[in-house]
């Protein structure tokens, strides 16, 4: 699927990184393994010199190429298996029970100077079974006397093949190099996407490319990897530091299907925890009655989880006796009824004074943040507050943490805080902290919604990417926007990565033409916006204080629950994306899985206030069927169609006005 | 020449071009195949294994290949 290949001497340099299913070159030139700041000055970690021609790398000349007086120098190599980044524990209903295997490599490298002596550094590539996937980190230990300060940590430096040539243009106008996705786990911003979030992919111009097409040799045809704003890291003797985690995944071509598909099924080997997907509830609570009632019609409705809302009855952060006792017994009466409990809790986008919030280094007072003014994690209360969530969660066995206001980055000038030196060490810091608590969680069975990019720190789902204003709109808009969204949110994520949004009672606005309640007075709205969001295998806040409130209701959450769990696996395999919804004309999203019995799962939904019928090409390559196809309308006759050329069959449906069906695929 | 005729004479050598060379047409059905080899690691993943192979040159191969 792909080869990287090295050479060992006179020191490591990395001389081919091809994709063997195209035949795709992915380096023009040698570089070196990684580079490294300490102590002010710059060290390059393995690699080669004399290259002169960089449009292209030839073999015979690596005889001729001499290695750098000051880099660090190859030692030895290593070779075990892949160990889990995390020892996930999962209590909840998962499409994957293990994640990826494989091998790693490690280069161990030792510095040539004097003053860098005590050092050392292994370069670890792992390489898993199944899928083109390399993940690139680096490791320094500090086996000497001395602290070192680590001002940039370059883990991964490739000299790569441009992937258009122009004779003028900006460096931000060329496209950058498409043939490897590369995505890191340092990223934030709060976009609910990795593309927006990323904090760490560099593409740079290299001026020692001389032959490039462009004039200005401003082709974007240098990566590199690191944090932007991670400087100072303390490194004391014994102790060892850990670099960003680079996921390199080989593309074969620019379908966009395609390069997403690749993408989650990246999630599925590296970030296994992603998997799992309770259907669950959004409470909006005043009383611990309303809980157990909640609670009670969960159970009877075939849920399996409760989540407190933001605004109801419960603090995570109050670490008394008589609150953690109070929540034990909530805790205790759900999961005696089959049910698990979770809770909301804010962190970031919020003040809690001037000695506890992030400082803005440009005015030296709270302030600046992304959201205006928000806790530091490393000041007294940041880290009490990551306390007080772990002792919440030992004390009643709570089994679901929503964490609004993950740390986005924000950096902070204070020099006081016990969790980070300063300025230029505190993003570092306050990651670690914010990590460390979703790490630790995870590993106790807990699931987290958190609506940032922390899914290979341990996260379980993120916000499916919608604007919540947009919930204070018309019903017949919010179904529309809805399946928009479901549609953009599912092209680099899995069904159950995202969460998306359902407000049973008013949200922001927008009255009762918004709103659900009455639910009996709704059933259609109900049941299409339920069918939307399972359909799609994405599991929606349902906010608001019940689930029902007529035995009608109830039959039907029954009955869109059970048709849930008959379909749960397939439902909750990848999505192929069919046409975007517009409210002109039929949209829907398929389905597919080769592994499992049902191949495939087609959504169909008629926005019009007319019955629709249409012929459609259905693409099932990813179904896994070759040959032919039986297929069948919701529980109807299965009928057999020969598979096109191009793993397409032509099908005709029909779909009463502003309604939905759906067709199975086998 | 009225574009009627035109688009007939074009239509007719493509017609042409297509019956007198298949050549031309085969590399439509081989795209599709070489489309289903490159793809199959997302439809069938269980068939690749990694390896990491050391040539005799002293050279180190990373390798992810099929059983």
């Amino acid at each position: 699927m792909l080869k990287r290949v090295f050479r060992l001497s006179p020191n490591l340099v990395c001389t081919d990184y091809t994709n063997l299913r195209t035949s795709r070159q992915m380096i023009r030139a040698v570089s070196e393994e990684a580079r490294l700041k300490i102590n002010g000055k710059e060290y390059r970690v393995g690699g080669l010199l004399g290259q002169q021609e960089k449009a292209y790398l030839l073999p015979e000349w690596l005889d001729q190429f001499t290695a750098g007086t000051l880099d660090f120098r190859y030692v030895s190599y290593e070779l075990k298996a892949i160990t889990q980044q995390l020892k996930w524990k999962n209590n909840f209903w998962t499409s994957r029970e293990m994640g990826g295997t494989g091998k790693m490599i490690s280069f161990l490298f030792v510095p040539a100077v004097h003053e860098l002596e005590g050092l050392e550094v292994k370069v670890n590539y792992e390489l898993y079974d199944g899928i083109p996937l390399i993940v690139k980190s680096l490791t320094i230990y500090n086996k000497g006397q001395k602290t070192f300060k680590i001002d940039r940590v370059v883990n991964e430096v490739l000299g790569m093949v441009e992937e258009e040539s122009a004779v003028a243009g900006e460096l931000n106008q060329f496209k950058v190099p498409q043939g490897i996705y590369f995505e890191t786990n340092y990223a934030f911003n709060n976009a609910m996407r990795y593309a927006q979030s990323d904090q760490t992919t560099h593409w740079k111009a290299d001026s020692t490319y001389t032959s490039q097409v462009s004039y200005g040799k401003n082709s974007p045809v240098l990566l590199e990897i690191y944090p932007e704003k991670a400087p100072g890291i303390n490194l004391a003797p014994s102790e060892v530091f850990n670099s960003v985690r680079t996921h390199e995944l080989m593309m074969d071509n620019d379908d966009r299907e395609n390069r997403g598909l690749a993408v989650r099924k990246m999630y599925g080997v590296v970030a296994p925890w992603t998997a799992a997907n309770p259907i669950f509830m959004h409470l909006v609570s005043k009383k611990d009655d309303e809980v157990r009632n909640a609670i009670d019609q969960c159970a009877a409705t075939g849920y399996e989880a409760l989540i407190l809302s933001f605004g109801s009855n419960l603090n995570m952060e109050d670490n008394t006796d008589k609150n953690l006792s109070r929540w034990k017994a909530m805790a205790d009466y759900a999961h005696e009824r089959g049910i698990r409990i979770g809770g909301y809790s804010l962190f970031s986008s919020r003040k809690i004074s001037d000695q506890q919030d992030v400082i803005d280094p440009k005015t030296n007072k709270p302030g600046g943040a992304l959201f205006g003014n928000a806790p530091c994690f490393g000041s007294v209360w940041g880290l009490n507050y990551r306390d007080h969530i772990q002792t919440f969660f030992t004390a009643t066995g709570f089994d679901i943490w929503e964490n609004d206001g993950p740390y986005a980055g924000d950096v902070c000038a204070s020099v006081t805080h016990p969790g980070h030196k300063g300025l230029e060490d505190s993003q570092w810091r306050q990651m670690e902290i914010q990590k460390g608590l979703y790490r630790w969680l995870n590993e106790h069975g807990v699931y987290i919604n958190a609506p940032d990019w922390y899914f290979l720190d341990g996260i379980h789902k993120i916000a499916l990417g919608y604007k919540e204003a947009n919930f204070k709109l018309p019903r017949e808009q919010q179904k529309i926007l809805n399946r928009q969204n479901i549609y953009d949110g599912a092209w680099e994520k899995t069904p159950s990565m995202s969460w998306g949004f359902v407000p049973l009672t008013e949200y922001g606005g927008g009255g009762a033409a918004a709103t659900i309640e009455p639910l009996k007075d709704h059933l259609k709205d109900y049941e299409q916006l339920m069918m939307q969001y399972y359909g799609a295998g994405i599991q929606a806040c349902y906010r608001g204080p019940r689930l029902y409130d007529t035995e009608e209701t109830k039959q039907l959450v029954i009955r869109v629950i059970k048709w849930y769990k008959q379909y749960r696996e397939i439902l909750n395999s990848d999505v192929i994306h069919l046409r975007r919804a517009d409210g002109r004309d039929w949209d829907g999203i398929l389905h597919a899985n080769p592994m499992l019995k049902t191949k495939g799962l087609m959504m169909l939904y008629n926005p019009l206030k007319e019955t629709i019928t249409r012929t459609i090409k259905v693409p099932l390559y990813y179904t896994g069927l070759t040959d032919a196809a039986k297929v069948r309308e919701k529980e109807g006759k299965s009928v057999r169609h020969k598979l096109n050329r191009d793993f397409t069959i032509d099908l005709t449906f029909t779909i009463p006005a502003e309604d939905y069906t759906w067709f199975v695929f086998e | 020449m009225k574009p009627g005729l035109i688009k007939n004479s074009f239509f007719i050598c493509c017609l042409f071009f297509y019956l007198a060379s298949p050549a031309q047409v085969l590399p439509v059905w081989t795209g599709f195949k070489d489309a289903e080899k490159v793809n199959d690691w997302l439809v069938k993943p269980d068939m690749l294994k990694a390896e990491v192979l050391k040539s005799a040159d002293g050279r180190i191969l990373f390798y992810i290949m099929v059983c």
